[in-house]
Parts: structure tokens; sequence; C-alpha cells
């Protein structure tokens, strides 16, 4: 709980209440952004953006005083990562993604697609590498409302897209992040020492 | 997406699980955080001061320049026409020029001045002053030359002598050929200062000769071939 004498050391700049208030959040924080963006770079970037804008917040509003940081923190941080994610322009607006470098060769061993996989014990690694796979309009939309809660209305209020784009981009998202999960799973498998 | 795809992905325990995830804290974010929070507070610093930026363009020049031409016209036109109501600048007018008389019947009349009235004596002598320093006289004196008289103006001159010697003849002013002996004088008062405009000259009338020259039939002119 944050106590009247730290938020208003915060609105004055104080760098010492600040980064008491950083490492805080930096759990919460570092856990939203990866799963938010694509890589841990991106993220990195996101934890800046979204902590700087939510401390600049804090200081322009009057009543600072009366805020409640422990509940606001998280909400407004996600809405800033998802409009940093949306602010990467030259990755958003890219509709669909053609990799070229796709094997062509087909699988034909029916044992090995036929693994069963749990996906109701799916380890954090695979899931988070899978979803920072998916296109990032997929990513925010099955971020903001499969696991942070939000109605459908809410998300396409946040991503500034229509409802009918919103319900759209979660039924291919859902698609993609099980075949990511399944991608995932398989080389994280292969790659463990025997 | 194919028709046979079967979503087996357990929502709620991907949520809780994604929810539930903490990672722990590293000094190196703090100084990242540190480095991208000091762009942004030397830019609020220099946002502090006041930004001047005229964009000086066509479109703000040409409302500028057209408003001021309006605006000298509209002054132009106001200096030639009165806007003010005329009965009621007349009837201060009135009242004004009722309040002047009023005050200019109160005032006493002045004093008519006095006719200063310089004496012009018809001198058949020459008149001498002595005891004047400096006379200005005009003298008649008897015309050598073909009986008739001469008026001679005296100049300006320091007399000290008797009154023989102040009259000089000044052949040039005026002949008369008919020996009329009228002349004026000119009296000078020393004391007063001499007003050019105020003296009274009198012009000698010159009365037409009786045998004027004549174009006759004796004297006929020749006619020329």
């Amino acid at each position: 709980m944050y106590n009247k004498e730290i938020i208003v050391s915060i609105t004055k700049n104080d760098k010492t209440a600040i980064k008491e208030m950083f490492e805080n959040f930096y759990g919460k924080m570092a856990a939203i952004a990866l799963r938010y963006c694509k890589n841990q770079t991106q993220a990195n970037e996101a934890i800046n953006f979204g902590f700087n804008s939510y401390i600049q917040k804090l200081q322009q509003n009057r009543n600072a005083l009366t805020v409640d940081i422990d509940n606001t923190f998280e909400p407004e941080f996600i809405k800033a990562c998802a409009t940093f994610v949306k602010g990467i322009s030259s990755e958003y607006y890219v509709a669909s993604t053609v990799y070229a470098n796709g094997s062509s060769t087909k699988n034909y061993d029916l044992f090995e697609t036929n693994e069963f996989i749990d996906f109701n014990a799916i380890e954090n690694d695979v899931l988070i590498k899978s979803m920072q796979q998916l296109v990032p309009s997929q990513r925010l939309v099955i971020n903001l409302h499969v696991i942070d809660g939000y109605a459908l209305e809410e998300t396409a209020n946040i991503i500034e897209a229509s409802l009918q784009t919103v319900k759209s981009s979660l039924e291919k998202a859902r698609y993609n992040l099980q075949k990511n999960v399944e991608k995932c799973y398989k080389t994280m498998k292969n790659e463990q020492p025997l | 997406m194919s028709s046979h795809f079967n979503y087996e992905i357990e929502e709620r325990n991907m949520r809780s699980q994604l929810k539930e995830l903490e990672f722990s804290y590293k000094e190196d974010a703090w100084l990242n955080y540190e480095e991208y929070a000091k762009q942004f507070q030397s830019v609020n610093k220099t946002q502090l001061l006041p930004n001047f930026n005229f964009a000086l363009n066509r479109t703000v020049i040409l409302p500028v320049v057209f408003g001021g031409i309006i605006i000298l016209f509209s002054f132009l036109l106001f200096n030639f026409i009165n806007i003010k109501n005329t009965n009621a600048t007349a009837k201060t007018d009135v009242t004004e020029m009722k309040a002047s008389m009023d005050v200019v019947a109160e005032k006493p009349k002045p004093e008519p001045k006095k006719a200063v009235v310089v004496p012009v004596k018809k001198a058949e002598t020459p008149v001498i002053k002595e005891t004047a320093i400096l006379t200005n006289t005009v003298a008649v004196l008897p015309n050598t030359n073909t009986g008739n008289a001469l008026i001679a103006k005296t100049l300006p001159a320091v007399q000290t002598n008797t009154a023989a010697t102040l009259a000089v003849t000044n052949p040039s002013t005026s002949i008369n050929t008919l020996g009329v002996k009228t002349a004026t004088t000119y009296t000078f008062d020393p004391k007063k200062k001499r007003r050019k405009k105020n003296t009274v000259e009198v012009l000698e009338s010159i009365a037409t000769p009786i045998s004027l020259p004549t174009v006759t039939q004796e004297e006929a002119e020749p006619e020329l071939r």
C-alpha cells in the first residue's frame, strides 16, 4: 500500500520513490510485457514506456493523493502495452505474413502427428513463446480478452478496431496459438537432452 | 481454418498460469528505465519555456494584409465622412454663439483710435526748419529751363547750415513743362517713425497743352509706292 508521502514524492519526481515503485511492480510488468511483445528487447521497451506513462499520469493528476496505485497500476500498464504494440505500425499493420522459408515437405508419420499434448499442463516458456509468435493484432486480442479478462467491446475500444474485427482476430488467434503451442512443444521437447 | 480443428487449450488454466507469472527484479532494468526517462525529462524541461512558433505562410499573411487594407480604407473614409448629427451640432453652435455674443456685449467698447493726419501743406516757398537735425523738405525752385517750374525733392541729409544751402535739386524727379508752380511739401517729424504707407501722395494735375502737334492736311503722309 502506497501512503500519501510516497505518492507526493513520486509526483515531485523523487528518484528513490520511483525506483521503489519500479522494483515493486517490475515482476508483474515483465510478465505482462513479455506476452504482449514479440521478444525480450521489445518487452523491455514496453516496460519503460508503460511505467513512464503511468508516472507521468500520476504527476499530472491533480487528485494524485487519492489514487490507489496497487489497483490502478496493472490495468493502466496493460493499456500502455497495447498502445505500445499498436504504435509499432510497421509490424501491426501487416495483415498476413507468408513465410517463404517454410518446409514444403509433408510429414506422413501418423504417430508423430498424433502425439498427445496435454494443453492443461503447458509450461510457461512454451506458452509465452507461442504467444509471441502470433501476429500483433491477434496477440493483442487474445491477451486483452482471454488473459486479462476485458470484454470484446472494451478490447475493441483499446485497440481502436471494430467488434467484428476483434471477433475475427480472436478466432484466428486461438487457432494460431494452438498450432504455435504444438510447434513449440515439439521443438522444446526435441531440444531437451536425453 | 479447417472445420476439423478442435480448440483444446483450456483458457482458464492458461489465464491463471500467465496471471500468476512474475519475474525477479533486475538492476539493469532500472538503469535502462533511467536512461529512457532522462529523454522525457529533458523534453519536459524544454516545454516549460514558452515556445512560440509562428508559421508565416500564405494562410496567415494574406488575411493580415487584407485586414490591414480594410482598416486603412475605413480610416480614410472616416476622415472624410462626418458621422455626427448635424442638427445637434447646429444647436450647439447657436448656443455657443449666444454665449459669445453676451460676452462681447459685456465687454467695454474700445476707444476709437485717433486718426493720424499727416499734414500736407502746399508750400509755395521752401520750408526750412532750423532746429531739426534731420529734415526732409521739398522745395519748389524756379526752373530756369523754358520757363517751367522744376519740382525737386530734397534728399535727406544732415543740415547744419542755413536754409539756403538745404535745398538740393534733383532734376530727375519731375519736370513740369507748363510752368505750374503748385507743389507739395512734406514735413518730417523726427520724433515719429516714418510711415511710408500713410503718406498721402498728391499727384499733379497736368493740363493738356494747347498746341499739340496734330496731323493736318498740310502735312499729308507721303504715299508709299
